[in-house]
């Protein structure tokens, strides 16, 4: 996928004024946070939850290259192949591949943001082979030709009136405009495609070392759907969302549906090993998974390695205050919001990703609702003191920093060179209490006004109360 | 106005006089409305403290740590801790900047075996100015016999609320103001968009975000809007002339010292 | 150099080593497999079949109580006739057994494209989440829980187990060892694509009825 992460600043700026995404923001806000919210009031061991998938994930990526060989291990002794992708490309490769020895005309797909990262739809459709997406948000943008704007909901952007005037184009007249026609209608059009296809491809939501497991949970059923009809089951995710047990699975499960929708579980929770046995009446005969890599490794050794954690639950940008108002199209690529803005630069290059870490307020708020206790802001810092190091941003935010750093360092010369500037901009401010221009300040003035401060600065008046009263 | 605190709180066994408090006023308060500092003087005095004010002391160094430049802000720090590290007590009238001095100097010194133990010790002593008059000087405003008329509605600072769980405490204290009622907002812990430079670097967003907190504000009916923190309020304060959005708006501490007369971005009289 | 041999040592560099985890701590690790700790979890009620019902309930599965198998056979013929649907199903092999009317329609194996309505049996119920759990055989097709419209599941009341984990015991168990597709399942499909509002019956099945035996 292009990457259109430089014109985040100019995108956000639009994304404010569009009457159809701010009315979806603000639905789709009220839901995720509301619902999130009544789920964990719900669960008084909350806080014990998380913290034991903290330990488990930070212990499982410290020993990821045992526990990624013990996978293979097991999936193998279950009749299945697991494929190793360093790069974006080697994943398209192998499954390009895959599908044309299979002489595969159809591929069905469940939601995979992996699959995104690597843009295995383009590389499948260069090749021949007719990729449809079966989660309903992913169809919708899909016939849309856009991104998603969400990693749970990737059509949250889109407003009904969108959706029906994208399956009047795609599947012709009469023209649905309520939504259980539009689903119903999916549902059909999507059934044929389950049942002529011959591959399916999902993602996974974590993979399990002991058991050569791997979880897909949907609300759909769209991915069951793409796991049992097809003759070939094929399997794309990451190297970091491997866990050892089951029981470790669990702890995961139940994070993930409570702060991605306030669900206690996900509707579809399965769990698969392999192709079907020889007695089996239904189910894929052959069963393959593609392990990408695509940077993690590096960011397994760096200051990013806490994001390897994530569980690709969206509550961050459920509560941004920045994506809940710019929606996640400005951040110009597969991840946005909190999530997106550490793992894009990190994937995509700190120079492409200027705007993403500093488009953020350091409010907080994602941390503190992210299950698995990622420092987000922490790491947006990391990234800007990456970019300061490598000189990248603007000169003149940079000189201006630059010189209030080194008179701040010496109080006497920053004491004796503010106070005449205070007592200058106190008094022409006097009257009116507050500027609405000031020249060199048009980040501030062109969105609010400039309350004038008082007229003498705290240290200069004390100074003089001091001397008073010793003298 | 009783002249002394007769609040000595049992939380409170540093020292059997008055604890030396050395004030941080911070660089906002500082240049841009020092009655917020003569306030915290004058509270935390009523609480039984003796305050200095420390002449090598200018900026805690946000506005380089979140542009990523450690250095300077690592070498702010080291300024900042000498300068009060000798009392028993650093107070801080702004939850951002606290929570910096507090949280991320020792993160920035954990490597500097020079001021490692320095930056921890330092830590442990700072704390924010509403935070402090309740949890450690367990203040009762009442004693005081503030008044101030009206309806107020109060935004949580988002570094204060979430580096340093300032939430209940600027409550009971106004709690103890005459006259005064506080009618909660929708959304009060949802950032108002200040953010440092982000609200220069990302200004329409930082907009929006102002003019979402302001709405929430006026639907309670109060025409005064409250806070902890300077940054957030002059933020609002800006916001609210320019919509032509009529709230007053105040420093918590001024309020409880009784130095609430011009509000923020109003007119001298 | 393979592509396995690439990542590996990828992330050996990046964990500090050169090769794989020294013997102790693959000892170590080994021990953690199999120890299979759980981990903390949401208290389940002591009323596990009020909770399972509650939670149930919840996501729009509807629930017939039945003394006996016996009366398994009539009870589908019933509830097909209540929703009006046409009086056939697709049972898995597992449910052969069942003496079923002559006036019910029965297919015995994996789900057709026209298939309106299936019945299954599950291993186990989990009241922690109001879901059933089946795993799929040769006994128990996996299309049957997802082609059709209308999915029945047919549970009996000592196979409600408290927790996850405990249905993992009961997978575990199962004789074959693990299958190689285990659903679990809470309710007929749903979606909330369009405008974030949940509407029944996405790619799933638009009803999931569970059919309780004494």
């Amino acid at each position: 996928m292009k990457v259109r992460s430089p014109e985040f600043k100019v995108r956000a700026a639009a994304a404010l004024f569009e009457p159809n995404l701010q009315k979806a923001l603000l639905n789709a806000k009220a839901g995720f946070q509301g619902n999130r919210a009544k789920a964990i009031d719900l669960v008084p061991e909350w806080q014990q939850i998380r913290s034991d998938a903290k330990v488990m994930k930070d212990h499982t990526l410290e020993n990821l290259d045992y526990y990624l060989l013990q996978y293979e291990e097991s999936v193998v002794a279950n009749g299945g192949k697991v494929h190793w992708a360093p790069t974006a490309a080697d994943a398209n490769r192998i499954i390009t591949e895959l599908c044309l020895a299979a002489d595969a005309k159809l591929v069905v797909k469940g939601k995979s943001m992996v699959s995104e990262e690597v843009a295995l739809n383009d590389a499948l459709n260069a090749a021949g082979v007719e990729t449809v997406e079966t989660d309903l948000g992913e169809y919708i943008i899909q016939l849309a030709d856009e991104p998603p704007s969400h990693i749970i909901a990737p059509a949250a952007h889109k407003t009904k009136e969108q959706v029906s005037e994208l399956f009047e184009k795609a599947h012709g007249g009469p023209r649905i405009d309520d939504r259980v026609g539009l689903v119903t209608q999916a549902r059909q059009v999507l059934r044929e495609k389950f049942l002529s296809a011959d591959i399916g491809i999902t993602g996974a939501n974590l993979f399990i070392a002991s058991t050569g497991q791997h979880l897909l949970v949907t609300n759909e059923g769209n991915g069951d759907l793409c796991s049992s009809v097809p003759k070939m089951q094929i399997v794309i995710t990451s190297i970091d969302k491997i866990v050892p047990t089951l029981e470790d699975a669990a702890a995961t499960i139940r994070l993930l549906a409570r702060s991605a929708t306030g669900q206690h579980i996900s509707n579809y929770t399965s769990l698969y090993g392999g192709p079907k046995a020889e007695d089996e009446l239904d189910g894929p005969e052959q069963y393959h998974v593609v392990l990408v890599d695509n940077g993690r490794s590096t960011m397994l050794g760096n200051a990013f390695k806490d994001m390897l954690r994530c569980i690709r639950c969206g509550a961050c940008m459920n509560h941004c205050p920045v994506y809940g108002n710019v929606g996640g199209h400005a951040y110009g690529w597969v991840y946005p919001g909190p999530m997106g803005s550490v793992l894009t630069p990190n994937m995509v290059g700190l120079e492409h990703t200027l705007d993403l870490p500093n488009a953020c307020t350091m409010n907080g708020r994602c941390a503190e609702v992210c299950p698995m206790s990622i420092p987000l802001p922490d790491l947006l810092r990391e990234h800007r003191r990456l970019q300061f190091q490598r000189g990248l941003g603007t000169k003149v935010s940079r000189a201006g920093l630059a010189l209030w750093g080194s008179a701040a360092l010496k109080p006497k010369l920053y004491q004796g060179l503010s106070r005449p500037a205070i007592q200058l901009m106190g008094f022409f401010g006097r009257k009116s209490g507050a500027y609405k221009k000031l020249p060199g300040l048009s980040g501030w003035t062109s969105q609010r006004d400039l309350p004038a401060p008082e007229g003498d600065t705290f240290m200069a008046q004390w100074k003089k109360q001091q001397k008073a009263k010793n003298s | 106005m009783s002249e002394d605190s007769t609040n000595r709180s049992s939380v409170d066994q540093s020292t059997a006089e008055k604890p030396a408090v050395g004030l941080f006023v911070t660089c906002l308060v500082d240049l841009q409305r020092p009655s917020v500092g003569f306030a915290a003087v004058k509270l935390l005095e009523l609480a039984g403290c003796s305050v200095e004010v420390p002449s090598a002391q200018t900026c805690c160094g946000q506005p380089a740590f979140n542009n990523g430049d450690f250095d300077t802000t690592a070498a702010l720090a080291r300024q900042t801790i000498a300068a009060l590290e000798s009392y028993d007590y650093v107070v801080v009238p702004s939850g951002s900047c606290a929570g910096t001095l507090k949280c991320h100097y020792p993160e920035l010194l954990a490597d500097d075996p020079d001021w490692a133990a320095r930056a921890r010790a330092f830590s442990a002593k700072v704390h924010e100015l509403l935070s402090f008059l309740v949890d450690v000087r367990g203040f009762d405003v009442s004693s005081l016999g503030t008044q101030f008329d009206g309806t107020a509605t109060y935004h949580d600072s988002c570094s204060g609320l979430r580096e340093l769980g300032i939430k209940q405490q600027p409550r009971t204290l106004l709690a103890g103001v005459e006259g005064l009622s506080v009618a909660e907002m929708e959304e009060t812990e949802v950032c108002c968009g200040f953010g440092g430079t982000f609200c220069v670097k990302y200004p329409e967003i930082s907009g929006r975000l102002g003019s979402d907190k302001l709405k929430n504000a006026q639907q309670t009916g109060a025409n005064i809007l409250l806070g902890g923190d300077l940054g957030c309020l002059l933020n609002l304060s800006g916001r609210a002339l320019r919509e032509g959005i009529p709230m007053r708006m105040f420093h918590t501490a001024e309020v409880l010292a009784g130095m609430a007369e011009r509000g923020i971005g109003e007119e001298a009289k | 150099m393979s592509a396995r041999d690439q990542i590996m040592a990828s992330i050996r560099g990046s964990l500090g080593r050169t090769a794989a985890p020294a013997e102790q701590q693959v000892a170590a690790l080994q021990m953690r497999g199999e120890a299979a700790r759980r981990h903390s979890r949401p208290a389940v009620s002591d009323d596990m079949m009020g909770q399972l019902k509650t939670q149930m309930a919840r996501v729009q599965m509807t629930l017939t109580e039945l003394e006996s198998e016996d009366e398994l056979a009539e009870a589908v013929a019933s509830y097909l006739r209540e929703h009006q649907l046409p009086a056939a199903i697709t049972i898995a092999p597992e449910l052969a057994h069942v003496q079923w009317p002559e006036s019910l329609e029965v297919h015995t194996g994996a789900a057709r494209a026209s298939d309106l309505s299936s019945v299954t049996a599950c291993i186990c119920a989990i009241a922690e989440t109001g879901s059933m759990m089946m795993a799929a055989s040769a006994q128990s097709p996996a299309t049957l829980r997802f082609m059709p419209d209308n999915h029945m599941v047919v549970l009996r009341r000592d196979q409600v187990v408290a927790h996850l984990e405990d249905a993992w015991a009961v997978m575990r168990e199962q004789p074959g060892g693990i299958s190689r597709a285990v659903h679990i399942n809470t309710g007929p499909s749903r979606t909330g694509d369009v405008e974030q509002v949940i509407e029944i019956g996405a790619h799933g099945p638009r009803r999931m009825h569970v059919f309780l035996i004494d």
